[in-house]
């Protein structure tokens, strides 16, 4: 029996949106083919009963492991015991992708990795700064405390 | 449609390729948090959970998809998705879901 809020629409907020549901059947199926109304409201009702089981399921397991939150290692552990092996392949693929975007990311912002300095040149060129907007403050006679310079 | 069934080298559930939309990762969130017992999820959580969804539904929709063809239906009825549920284990949890829709065609 389904605990989880009423089914048949009674709260919008707990079911899926309706027009992502129906594209995405529309992109599975051969043209020629569609289902009728009340095969699409059961199938609705199919995807909420399974995101709430795959939830428990990975709730359960992140809590055997004493885990607060629940990780996508877990999700991936409860399609396993739920008879889903099937689809772990395709996530595992997903979030490897989703890892190489992450590295990549992390270079382009990481500037001071990037700029091929060591540490000690880095340093250097970080004292020459403050010297230099040490001594534009002086020029312009500007009384800032110091302290607030070093960001 | 080619049934291979255990195909080592390709991943199963072919259809999930052609699949280009997705469910927004708040929305499941939501449904997820809507079970007091879900603490937190993690970021990306919701979105392989999301997929996971899309996985599902690429495999109900093929094997409903096949009931149909069997019946010489183009349309996909109630009785089909019934059909398709009771001879797969995994989908065991829809059986009292489709069962409310059984007479309908």
């Amino acid at each position: 029996m389904s605990e989880y809020g009423a089914p048949g629409g009674l709260n919008d907020d707990l079911s899926l949106p309706k027009a992502t549901v129906q594209k995405i059947i529309s992109e599975i199926l051969p043209n020629e083919f569609t289902f009728t109304k009340d095969a699409r409201e059961a199938l609705i009702e199919c995807c909420i009963e399974f995101i709430m089981m795959l939830s428990t399921e990975s709730n359960d397991i992140a809590e055997k492991e004493s885990k607060k939150t629940i990780s996508t290692d877990h999700v991936i552990n409860a399609l396993n015991e739920l008879g889903f092996v099937d689809y772990v392949p395709h996530i595992e693929k997903l979030l490897s992708e989703h890892k190489e975007i992450s590295k990549g990311k992390d270079r382009r912002n990481n500037k001071f990795q990037n700029s091929g300095l060591s540490e000690e040149e880095l340093l250097k060129q970080q004292e020459e700064l403050f010297r230099a907007s040490r001594n534009r403050l002086q020029q312009n006679q500007v009384p800032v405390k110091d302290e607030n310079d070093t960001d | 449609m080619s049934e291979e069934e255990g195909d080592g080298a390709a991943l199963p559930i072919q259809s999930f390729e052609k699949v280009r939309t997705h469910f927004p990762s708040a929305r499941i969130k939501k449904l997820m948090q809507s079970d007091e017992e879900i603490g937190k999820v993690a970021q990306a959580t919701p979105i392989v959970v999301g997929r996971a969804l899309e996985l599902f539904l690429c495999s109900l929709v093929e094997k409903s998809l096949d009931v149909a063809k069997n019946y010489g239906s183009r349309k996909i009825a109630p009785q089909h998705l019934i059909q398709a549920v009771s001879q797969n284990e995994e989908f065991d949890f829809c059986e009292s879901i489709v069962e409310k829709y059984k007479s309908n065609k």
